[in-house]
């Protein structure tokens, strides 16, 4: 099972660029590395990933800044190589109408760099995090919730070497809290019950062919007998039920009684027995779900179609 | 039709205002609570008149009753030569999960519905995958499913037996449906010692972009201390005390999606066996990396309470 938080840009202002020369600022898009040959504009860039759930003074186990490569640089045989620091803010502003990350604001002391290859497009460069973000959120000031963002400078890339988001919210930021193993829970198990000890009194009633004072007691043969409980019915009655509405019917029983319900679409042919819960099944004209939760005051009933529902209630509760 | 009746503690009343019979083993039965109860004349019980096996192999198979309105029923599909699962959600046991048997097994889309004329199985494809064979145990009741006043009903072919009818009903011409007990039927009977619960817990599930697709299946063996795989019931509830009947299956998905693909799948299923009766949890979460990016179904982490009642009634008995 994976452990790991994803979080990713929210909107165009989560995005920031700038570069050298006549390249400029901008947001909606995210570049860091050298353009290409006849431009040759050094780029630097900024994402910003709101809301980050991470309480302060946690310590993560891992972090990781995957940047979605939606358009790459057209050199060859160089590398991408990026030096990335934290705004070492409590929560990071937007880039629209705030401080330019790039020269406007507050770095983290704690830094990351990565030389490599520039990836494919659809491809992603991944930068190890971790240091960064346990310094923003070691930070007093720091909110679960608040944003954290991330200051990407070209350190040296080749020609022709850089990497671009524009606003497509795929890249992202990794967050693993703890080194948890993945595991599955473990299986439980309840004994058998203790029966009441037979006894020679009461009322049995058998089917027909069978001697009642001594044939066995068996599902087939006994048909009624005293040593167990009948559900007893308290009431029945109909509703008309619309489509995902939530019916509060009184039962009046003190606890949970149990329950049916049986429903027919308005127009419909059929009628199902509740609850049924086929939400991806391919539905005919007379196909429809419904389901009853049952509280201390009330049985709820809802239907995934206008219905006509046929309740019954009994004394005999569910837990007990 | 032979009885036996042994009447050392048995009630008999006919005060003013309390009329019928009621049967309250070691209790007294004039001050026994209703929870002592194995029998009052008061009220209804559950009627089974009818039950047997339908096959559903490229169609829709059907048994008739005849009733001439919709009556209540009950389902359970047959898996391998003793199992048996509660229909009512599209169940998924595969992979890790297993049925009673040891056997992944799956039901897919088996849906039983009645009409005024006739109880059916049918299958209907789910998820897209193929349309499979299934064999269903059913029980069809006297008591009606729908608001019905006509004639109808089975027909009473001989007047031996005992039978109760409400105040103010002829007993010799009440109306099958209306009748609250009658020896002529089988009656779903339980040992109150049989109702058991347990508790799961659930940890938090999800997946991420370094672990795609996550699922992890649980479950709970309840030792029912039969000698065959009985009629039963089941709830469950996720720590709120709002108890919801098993099967339930939920199919979600998260953000904008370029498929229909589910992301995630929560799943509540049970079966049973000449031993036990298991309830089954399944949870799974998809990340995918479509044309748009999203978070994967991130499920909390609960603690889930269930519980079984096995009732008296063989699910391998013969056809009637």
């Amino acid at each position: 099972m994976a452990n790991e938080l994803v979080f990713h840009p929210a909107s165009p202002y989560d995005y920031f660029a700038s570069g050298s020369g006549g390249y400029g600022e901008s947001v909606g898009f995210a570049i860091v590395g050298k353009h290409n040959a006849g431009y040759e504009y050094i780029l630097d860039g900024a994402l910003r990933f709101p809301y980050i759930p991470i309480p302060q003074g946690y310590s993560v186990d891992s972090a990781q800044l995957n940047i979605y490569a939606e358009y790459v640089g057209n050199g060859s045989g160089g590398n991408l190589r990026i030096k990335m620091y934290g705004d070492d803010q409590d929560n990071s502003p937007t880039f629209y109408g705030n401080p330019n990350p790039i020269g406007g604001r507050p770095r983290t002391s704690a830094y990351a760099t990565s030389t490599d290859i520039k990836p494919s497009v659809g491809g992603y460069r991944g930068i190890d995090a971790r240091e960064i973000v346990n310094e923003i959120i070691g930070r007093p000031g720091w909110t679960s919730g608040n944003a954290m963002s991330f200051i990407l400078l070209d350190n040296g890339s080749d020609i022709g070497h850089f990497i671009d988001d524009e606003s497509t919210y795929k890249s992202r930021l990794i967050i693993r809290l703890a080194a948890e193993p993945n595991f599955y829970p473990t299986p439980k198990s309840v004994g058998a019950p203790t029966f009441p000890p037979p006894y020679n009194y009461g009322v049995r009633f058998v089917a027909p062919g069978y001697n009642a004072l001594t044939s066995p007691d068996t599902p087939e043969i006994t048909l009624f007998s005293t040593k167990r409980r009948c559900e007893f019915i308290k009431s029945e009655n109909v509703i008309t039920t619309q489509a995902g509405v939530d019916y509060y019917i009184a039962h009046g029983i003190q606890g949970k009684p149990r329950g049916e319900i049986y429903f027919k679409k308005t127009g419909g042919s059929y009628r199902f027995r509740g609850p049924r819960t086929f939400s991806a099944i391919q539905q005919g004209p007379d196909i429809v779900d419904g389901n009853v939760r049952v509280t201390n005051t009330y049985i709820i009933i809802n239907t995934n179609e206008d219905c006509d529902v046929y309740y019954r209630i009994f004394l005999d509760k569910i837990d007990s | 039709m032979m009885f036996l009746l042994v009447l050392p503690v048995l009630l008999i009343f006919f005060n003013m205002g309390n009329v019928g019979i009621r049967f309250t083993p070691g209790y007294d039965a004039f001050t026994a609570p209703q929870s002592a109860e194995r029998f009052n004349s008061k009220y209804g019980v559950l009627k089974a008149f009818k039950w047997g096996d339908l096959s559903y192999v490229n169609s829709p198979a059907s048994v008739e009753h005849n009733l001439k309105y919709e009556p209540s029923f009950f389902g359970f599909r047959k898996i391998g030569s003793s199992a048996f699962s509660l229909l009512g959600a599209g169940s998924s046991l595969t992979g890790n999960s297993l049925d009673v048997t040891g056997n992944p097994e799956e039901s897919y889309g088996v849906s039983i519905y009645t009409d005024a004329t006739k109880l059916y199985v049918d299958v209907q494809e789910f998820l897209g995958f193929s349309k499979i064979s299934a064999t269903v145990r059913y029980y069809l009741f006297v008591d009606r499913a729908q608001q019905f006043t006509g004639e109808g009903g089975p027909v009473m072919n001989d007047r031996a037996g005992l039978r109760f009818v409400p105040a103010g009903k002829n007993v010799f011409t009440a109306k099958e449906y209306e009748v609250l007990f009658s020896t002529k039927y089988k009656i779903i009977q339980y040992y109150p010692e049989s109702v058991k619960s347990d508790t799961l817990m659930l940890p938090v599930l999800f997946s991420s972009p370094l672990d795609l697709d996550n699922d992890e299946y649980t479950y709970v063996d309840f030792t029912h201390g039969f000698t065959f795989p009985p009629f039963f019931r089941a709830w469950y509830h996720t720590g709120d005390n709002v108890w919801k009947e098993i099967p339930y299956n939920e199919i979600g998905q998260y953000g904008e999606l370029p498929n229909d693909s589910p992301f995630i799948n929560y799943e509540i299923s049970a079966a049973c066996n000449e031993e036990k009766i298991r309830v089954l949890f399944k949870r799974r979460s998809i990340y995918t990396t479509g044309s748009e990016p999203y978070l994967s179904g991130i499920f909390s982490a609960q603690t889930i309470t269930v519980l079984v009642i096995p009732y008296f009634v063989n699910l391998l008995e013969g056809a009637n």
